[in-house]
């Protein structure tokens, strides 16, 4: 049975290497090497160390920030602030440490997924939505989904804020209960989808009225100061537009009613507007469906996108029940996924586990986990920063190519890979993707340039230079390449392939000889252009596109 | 059932399916015994091109039920478009009875255009069964082609390729089939191709030039042996997928380079006020490679297009103005588009084989929210365009005084109108429509495909013809024939709806020339159509009356 016993011992490299790629967006060579010498317990403490959170982005142009109180006009700047606002967020994940906070960000995106384009027009929103992940990646997930039901940017993206009393707006209410905590169950009859109904829907709306966005950012919140939504008010005492009735949900919550605390003559004071929000998801998050749905969420993101009905039983239901009792400390829960037997495909026969190398990387996985895999350096933000975004804008270019674009989910839902049945992940691949995945290893090796000439380039001679242990032997070369590069096991006959046709060339190269030859002269000409063939062939593979 | 016969038989021997062949022996083939093999799949030359509006299009402000006219305008008066003044909406047909009378939003001036030459129809109410309001499910329910509580993990348009074409992909492409089976434009593949096992039977591409380029110059050689893991399982994928690309890359070049558009041009911008974002037309560019690839002889079933942007719970039109905005950008460009589509088809004498249909995932409410725009509904219209459709209104205005949870209940199931293609576009065998679940459907199909006038080919096959004048008419109507040989012959006036109204007794059977005449005097003006047997072939004219 698929078992969430922890495994013991020091983790060695491939359970290293396996724990980093999916608990961070990508390990670093020199992560791997450190991470092996560790047991599970202290990897999985460093990887849930708390971070800084990065320094705001900059705008090259003024040298500041656009971020409250630098609120900046003219407004025409907002297109360029989210291209450079996407490039901070890439260039924080490509220089965080082995953590898993960035990996917890880009988990919560893909499940509470913001549309960028729906709130570039104040473009602050975005950051700040981006702060409010980071600030729970590694926390409590009901204190996340409270927070994010009066984020500006989700009251915009949702049309939360034109939801009020008298005209209600469902966007938001059903995509929290679809999408965001307890999810579509069977449909049994029209409008009840067993873990809700059309009428809580329509209660959850009503509970969900009255608030707007504030881009002056003057309304903080109490509990991480990062600037949010507010109640509607006139008079800075009653809320005005949020529905006082008492909101009765049907028995998929217990037949619960909630009301409005002070209610009186149509209004109440603004103080009771986020009360009875906070009421309304503890409700919601004491169905049991909450916590199995998230589980899933989080199975899919970290082990393997099939559920099956073992899995159902021995994974899912006993995490979702420890994440009931622990009140939604979902790194708790995560971390028992990850320190677990079924993780490392170390559980007792019979099982159909094998979960390791069994993801289809995303793009950003493709490029910015290459770029930290080998630690390929970017222009500076402090002294080259107009390149800087030059450049990560063509890496944007590059995760559109591959069929991300980033922060412009299609749905709402996000997106698709992380959702979509029947094949999940698969979805990352069709045959223009591919070819652009393949295609970005070439480019990386050949390196990005900007106009005024700064690159990003991998280097691979230098690469091979600093880490691979004896760069003169053909066979030791290309056994310790595949092992940076590829997630499973690979035959005699593959590495023979690598070996033969791309580092040799066919076979017509003798590498000790070329090695050696470099070495005593310096001109690299031939060992580099080997050495960028079996990287890029090794790159465009089916196994590169796996972690 | 006579006459699809004939058009079956005769589409197989006269389509590229053969004449592709030109200076190949036929006998190359026997081994493979196509003509058993073409036989037995029903394959004609016919060609689907779906539009997936996405978002949920708001079908009530793109087909106004005209005879309710004042409730449309008082559950949405925010929105509603405007019974006069100089944006209206356009009356789409004064024949049409009532409780089908039905207005087009005022900048669907182009599909009015191919209504009026009788190339567009309207399919009202079209849902499913306990439909959701879900934007993902409702999507997949479409998709799958199933109902509500059905999860399939294969899409309908996968079903019948993977019938009709067995063995893809390992025997695919071939000498008999050198095209993509369906081709989605853009660059990723839904999940109605998805077949119940492997690769999609679909394939994705934006430019078939560039994406030649960009396969020729990627990837190496895939590996011998795989592992039998989940990663395994992936990596195969992969490869099938990779090969899938190679295989058509070189085949979609050939052919785009083969083809040309006509002079038509393809319209851009929206010429009224949207936001920026929604102002370029994104279908056009789309149709336009569609008809290209067609007239270079492409022979791919099936084509799907998207265009995004029907999520439209807030700001749809635009302020002060109901008869603009993003919504009617949309309206625009798809009408505007189709006709372009249909105007370049028609120079190139290809019009016949394309029938063209829209499809959402699901209405939006009767009344519109506070802020400008309407939330998830149910029951919508479907477009469908063609020259060789029954063009009119099928099903009745949706009673607005009798509303489901306030939404335009189902008067069709999706199913019905997918269904009308398998059978009578594509020509489907029971055996195949069972296969992609649709057999539940056939009786209750609309009957919405009907070619006008075979092709010249098929004509000159049956050695007949038949010509109706003067069209329209007054009263009396005259029907010419030519018989090749003696005959069996019966000829039928039939209504609209295919009843028969009168016969010619005993017209002359005997080869040559001949002449009869009906009497339509005391018959109510409308469409009536001229049914020609000469013994198992079928000929049909459509006429339209007029007193």
């Amino acid at each position: 049975m698929a078992s969430l016993n922890p495994i013991t011992g020091v983790l060695g490299k491939q359970k290293a290497a396996h724990l980093l790629r999916r608990a961070t967006i990508g390990p670093r060579l020199q992560d791997i090497t450190a991470f092996s010498q560790l047991n599970v317990d202290a990897a999985i403490a460093q990887l849930i160390q708390p971070q800084t959170p990065p320094n705001f982005p900059v705008d090259p142009n003024t040298g500041t920030t656009w971020i409250a109180p630098n609120l900046p006009d003219p407004m025409q700047m907002v297109d360029v602030w989210s291209g450079y606002t996407k490039s901070w967020w890439l260039e924080t994940m490509r220089s965080s440490g082995p953590n898993l906070t960035e990996r917890m960000v880009w988990f919560y995106h893909t499940h509470i997924p913001i549309i960028l384009s729906r709130v570039s027009w104040s473009p602050q929103l975005a950051i700040d939505y981006l702060r409010l992940l980071r600030m729970h990646a590694l926390g409590n997930y009901k204190d996340l989904v409270k927070a994010i039901c009066i984020d500006n940017a989700m009251l915009i993206h949702l049309d939360g804020h034109l939801n009020v009393k008298g005209a209600p707006q469902e966007n938001f209410g059903r995509e929290f209960l679809e999408l965001f905590t307890v999810g579509k169950g069977p449909e049994v009859s029209l409008g009840n989808y067993t873990h809700f109904t059309e009428q809580d829907v329509k209660a959850l709306t009503k509970v969900l009225t009255g608030w707007t966005y504030d881009t002056t950012f003057q309304t903080l919140d109490p509990v991480t100061g990062i600037p949010c939504g507010k109640v509607k008010s006139g008079d800075g005492v009653l809320a005005s537009q949020h529905d006082v009735s008492a909101k009765q949900f049907s028995s998929a919550f217990g037949g619960n009613t909630i009301v409005t605390a002070g209610a009186s003559n149509g209004t109440c004071p603004i103080s009771s507007v986020p009360s009875e929000l906070s009421s309304v998801v503890d409700m919601v998050f004491n169905s049991v469906h909450t916590a199995r749905h998230i589980c899933r969420r989080l199975y899919r993101q970290f082990v393997y996108f099939d559920i099956s009905a073992e899995i159902e039983t021995d994974i899912i239901i006993p995490l979702a029940n420890a994440l009931l009792a622990n009140n939604f400390d979902l790194i708790d829960v995560l971390s028992t996924l990850l320190k677990s037997e079924h993780f490392y495909d170390l559980d007792t026969l019979p099982t159909q586990d094998n979960n390791m190398g069994a993801i289809i990387k995303s793009p950003v996985e493709i490029i910015i986990g290459t770029m930290r895999l080998f630690d390929v350096q970017v222009p500076s933000v402090t002294t080259q920063l107009s390149q800087h975004y030059e450049l990560f804008d063509q890496l944007q270019t590059q995760l559109d190519l591959q069929g991300l674009a980033l922060f412009e989910p299609v749905d709402v839902a996000g997106y698709d890979p992380y959702f979509q049945v029947p094949v999940y992940h698969r979805y990352w691949i069709s045959a223009n993707y591919l070819a652009n995945r393949y295609k970005f290893a070439e480019l990386l090796v050949n390196g990005f340039t900007s106009p005024a000439g700064a690159t990003i380039q991998l280097d691979v001679l230098s690469v091979v230079q600093g880490n691979a242990s004896t760069p003169s032997d053909p066979d030791l070369l290309v056994q310790e390449i595949v092992e940076w590069l590829l997630p499973l096991t690979i035959d005699t006959a593959r590495l023979t392939y690598f070996k033969n046709s791309l580092l040799l060339n066919n076979n017509s190269l003798n590498w000790s000889a070329e090695w050696a030859a470099f070495l005593g002269s310096g001109n690299d000409a031939v060992v580099r252009v080997q050495l960028e063939k079996l990287f890029i062939g090794m790159m465009q593979t089916p196994e590169y596109q796996l972690f | 059932m006579k006459r699809r016969d004939f058009v079956r038989l005769s589409s197989v021997l006269s389509s590229g399916m053969l004449l592709k062949f030109n200076g190949v022996p036929l006998y190359a083939f026997s081994e493979e015994n196509i003509l058993h093999q073409i036989a037995k799949n029903s394959l004609n030359d016919k060609i689907l091109v779906l539009i997936e509006l996405h978002g949920g299009n708001d079908g009530l402000n793109t087909i106004i039920p005209l005879n309710q006219y004042g409730l449309y305008y008082n559950n949405r008066a925010n929105i509603a478009i405007p019974e006069n003044g100089l944006r209206n909406y356009i009356t789409l047909d004064p024949s049409l009875p009532d409780n089908r009378q039905v207005g087009l939003h005022p900048d669907m001036v182009a599909a009015k255009a191919m209504y009026d030459e009788g190339n567009m129809a309207v399919i009202q109410n079209v849902s499913y069964e306990n439909m959701n309001g879900s934007h993902f499910r409702s999507r997949d329910v479409w998709m799958m082609g199933g109902g509500y509580n059905d999860y399939y993990n294969s899409g309908w348009m996968g079903r019948y390729l993977d019938y009709t074409y067995p063995g893809y992909p390992d025997n695919y492409p071939s000498v008999q089939y050198p095209d993509p089976l369906a081709i989605e434009m853009g660059t990723a593949v839904s999940l109605a191709f998805h077949r119940d096992q492997g690769i999609p039977a679909g394939l994705s591409i934006q430019d078939p030039v560039a994406f030649y380029n960009l396969i020729q110059g990627v990837g190496v050689d895939p590996p011998i042996t795989l592992p039998d893991t989940h990663a395994g399982d992936e990596i195969e994928y992969i490869m099938q997928i990779e090969k899938q690309a190679h295989n058509y890359a070189e085949r979609l070049k050939d052919v785009f380079e083969a083809g040309s558009n006509s002079n038509v041009v393809y319209p851009d911008l929206y010429p009224y006020i949207a936001p920026a974002g929604a102002k370029h037309n994104p279908l056009s560019p789309q149709l336009q490679v569609i008809s290209r690839l067609i007239s270079g002889g492409i022979n791919t079933k099936i084509f799907v297009c998207r265009i995004g942007g029907f999520d439209t719970h807030a700001n749809q039109v635009v302020n002060n103005n109901p008869t603009m905005g993003s919504h009617a950008a949309l309206l625009y460009h798809i009408s505007s588009a189709v006709k372009a589509f249909y105007d370049d088809l028609q120079n190139l004498g290809l019009d016949h084989r394309v029938l063209t249909m829209t499809f959402s995932e699901f209405g939006r409410r009767v009344a519109s929210n506070a802020s400008y725009g309407t939330d998830h509904g149910n029951a919508a219209p479907m477009l469908v365009f063609g020259t060789c459709i029954n063009p009119g209104v099928f099903g009745n205005n949706p009673d607005l005084g009798n509303l489901q949870y306030g939404n335009v209940p189902m008067e069709f199931d999706y199913r019905q109108v997918f269904t009308s293609v398998m059978k009578d576009w594509f020509n489907a065998s029971d055996e195949a429509i069972a296969t992609v679940k649709f057999e539940n459907f056939v009786e209750s199909r609309i009957d919405y495909v009907e070619c006008k006038t075979l092709s010249t080919t098929e004509l000159f096959q049956e050695n007949l013809s038949l010509h109706c004048y003067p069209n329209p008419t007054q009263e009396q109507l005259n029907v010419s024939y030519y018989l090749k040989q003696d005959a069996a012959v019966r000829i039928d006036l039939l209504d609209f709806s295919g009843r028969q109204i009168a016969s010619i007794t005993e017209p002359p059977s005997t080869m040559g020339s001949h002449e009869v005449v009906f009497d339509l005097s005391r018959l109510s003006q409308g469409t009536y159509l001229v049914r020609l047997f000469a013994n198992d072939a079928v000929l049909m004219k459509k006429i339209i009356l007029s007193h």
